[in-house]
């Protein structure tokens, strides 16, 4: 194969994913069908921040209520949550900077491994792609993402703004601690409801509104592959339908439903088990049998 | 979308932005008139992680040797090494996912002041557009970016693979030691002499040879704000002119040198001194004075 034609991206996209297909499509069938169980429901106010726990199996969804409100999650493994977490990195790689359903969400180095599957989205794709481009969407990643009040400082010169820092901030403290809370500095988060394209050269995003693209009862779903602690930020952008200030955003309240298949947790993928090592103890380690590829030589 | 439309993320740019850009502008200035001083230089080695320290007003210079060999770069103020450093998630919502000339890297919340500015880059970007399309590109930032070991397990079974996150945490272990490099499980960084277009549909990266497009002799430069920790590793994806297998990935070394004005440091931007407080303590505190927007109503 010519290296121009190999694209290393989408062959580890396909070849990655193709083992955990079946668990989605499992999932999906059965909140289609109508076979889950209710579990226990929560109601997210707005300006606040939630930690909650997930069970392997379970199936967690995000439900607008009045209005669409941009949520920003982040996950960590309940029995490691120091060491291991819903990555961004990862997950993008295999999946996509603008997730839709099918997509897993895969944890950090050295683990790398599904801690959740995306297995339904209500929200109308088409009408957000016809109203704001082929380049938009309302559930994505950004590099290390989760609005902070310092940001609002310097655009606005509002001090201590809400903000989804100090959103996953709290539901951290709350479901793990604080000093949990504080190994994540900046977490990076996952966000639903937030309507984005990446339309802008060089490559960035713009925000545009939300209530003629999502609304009331609009959901999205998530089957869970292990027991996870969770942290789940409102952004007060809210439907950002009016950004020109942070006061003039409007918040809505979130639903937070959890579910299971009706005779207990669903199936979920198996760990793969992988053997690389973390990184700091490897390099203490002096690298031993570190693979490389090769060094050129001038010509 | 209405004419009204109030694009949130291109007015903060223009807003913040454009307190700091005289600063880059003038660095851009002395460096093109040849009037930097060198002060050191080193040539780097592949698949080892490097570091150095860098000076406010100096500016580090990152150039192509005998070929193109992606870098992988993080900035660390020096005084709070674990509390403050270029993030790319505040570089990302003021510039772009591609940086470019002029842009600036933020650091993290609650500090969010420019700790670095690209000031130059002789990389033809107008070749890369006309060969990729629009989005082509050879800087940019992935979501909690850098390529680990693990990745390289799950997709090419190959464990304890060279990867930028081990060659980041050898470096970060030698300057800073092993508790606080242990702080940083996610290093997000900033990559250089990568060939990238976005052009997949949902969004995502994809990775280009550098032949042709990346020459002997061509650099990136950029001036530092204030004393910083320069992390860097070399890829181990190389050259990236042929990926299909990693063991044929081609390496090369690559040289930095390290300049000042003829009369000493540049002039540097300001810090904003911004008041916003620290997460943990602010909500701690019970998040006094909090500014909000507005909760919506359900009709």
């Amino acid at each position: 194969m010519a290296a121009e034609e190999y694209d290393i991206i989408k062959d580890a996209y396909k070849r990655v994913n193709a083992p955990y297909q079946k668990y989605y499509e499992q999932a999906k069938a059965a909140s289609e069908a109508g076979k889950l169980k209710l579990v226990n429901e929560i109601i997210l106010e707005p300006y606040n921040g939630k930690g909650f726990e997930l069970k392997k199996g379970q199936v967690v969804r995000y439900e607008c209520i009045g209005g669409p409100q941009t949520i920003d999650l982040f996950y960590m493994v309940k029995s490691r949550p120091m060491e291991e977490w819903a990555d961004t990195f990862h997950t993008a790689c295999f999946g996509s900077h603008m997730y839709s359903e099918g997509i897993h969400f895969f944890s950090n180095s050295p683990y790398c491994r599904p801690l959740l599957t995306f297995i339904r989205d209500t929200v109308d794709w088409d009408k957000i792609k016809e109203l704001y481009g082929e380049r938009a969407g309302h559930n994505y990643v950004l590099h290390n993402g989760a609005c902070s009040s310092a940001i609002y400082e310097e655009v606005f010169g509002t001090v201590n703004s809400n903000s989804c820092h100090f959103n996953i901030a709290q539901g951290i403290m709350e479901i793990a601690g604080e000093d949990v809370a504080r190994r994540f500095i900046h977490p990076a988060c996952f966000m639903n409801f937030q309507i984005v394209a990446f339309d802008k050269i060089p490559t960035a995003l713009t925000y545009f509104p939300g209530v003629e693209c999502m609304g009331d009862g609009d959901f999205v779903e998530f089957l869970v592959h292990d027991d996870l602690y969770a942290a789940i930020s409102p952004c007060p952008l809210g439907d950002q339908e009016d950004m020109t200030s942070i006061e003039s955003c409007t918040c809505w309240p979130v639903r937070i439903a959890i579910y299971e298949g009706e005779d207990g947790p669903l199936e979920t993928a198996p760990d793969p088990q992988k053997k690389s090592a973390n990184a700091v103890d490897f390099v203490k380690a002096g690298r031993p049998g570190m693979v490389t590829g090769k060094v050129g030589k001038k010509a | 979308m209405t004419e009204e439309f109030f694009d949130a993320g291109e007015e903060a740019k223009k807003k913040v932005n454009k307190r700091y850009d005289p600063y880059c502008e003038k660095a851009r200035e002395l460096s093109d008139a040849g009037k930097l001083k060198l002060v050191s230089e080193t040539v780097c080695e592949p698949f080892q992680g490097a570091w150095f320290e860098l000076d406010k007003g100096q500016v580090i210079h990152y150039e192509v040797l005998d070929g193109p060999q992606i870098l992988d770069t993080r900035y660390h103020v020096r005084s709070r090494p674990t509390e403050e450093w270029a993030d790319p998630y505040h570089s990302t919502v003021m510039g772009a996912i591609t940086p470019y000339e002029g842009m600036h890297y933020y650091s993290n919340t609650p500090f969010t002041r420019p700790v670095m500015s690209i000031i130059k880059d002789t990389v033809d970007g107008e070749k890369i557009r006309k060969k990729y399309g629009p989005t082509g590109a050879h800087s940019f930032i992935y979501n909690s970016g850098r390529c680990t070991s693990g990745i390289y397990a799950l997709a090419y079974d190959l464990p304890n693979h060279n990867s930028c996150d081990l060659n980041l945490k050898q470096a970060m272990v030698a300057a800073l030691g092993e508790e606080k490099a242990r702080v940083f499980h996610s290093p997000a960084s900033i990559m250089h002499f990568q060939i990238v277009d976005f052009d997949k549909d949902p969004i995502n990266v994809t990775y280009r040879p550098s032949e042709g497009l990346i020459v002997q002799g061509d650099y990136v430069e950029l001036l530092a704000h204030e004393d910083v920790y320069v992390f860097i590793s070399p890829c181990p994806l190389g050259d990236q002119n042929d990926t299909s297998d990693l063991e044929k990935c081609v390496n090369w070394p690559w040289r930095v040198a390290i300049y000042e004005g003829e009369d000493g440091p540049l002039e540097t931007a300001p810090d904003p001194q911004h008041k916003t407080r620290d997460p943990f303590e602010f909500n701690k505190a019970g998040r006094p004075g909090m500014t909000t927007g507005v909760v919506g109503t359900k009709q």
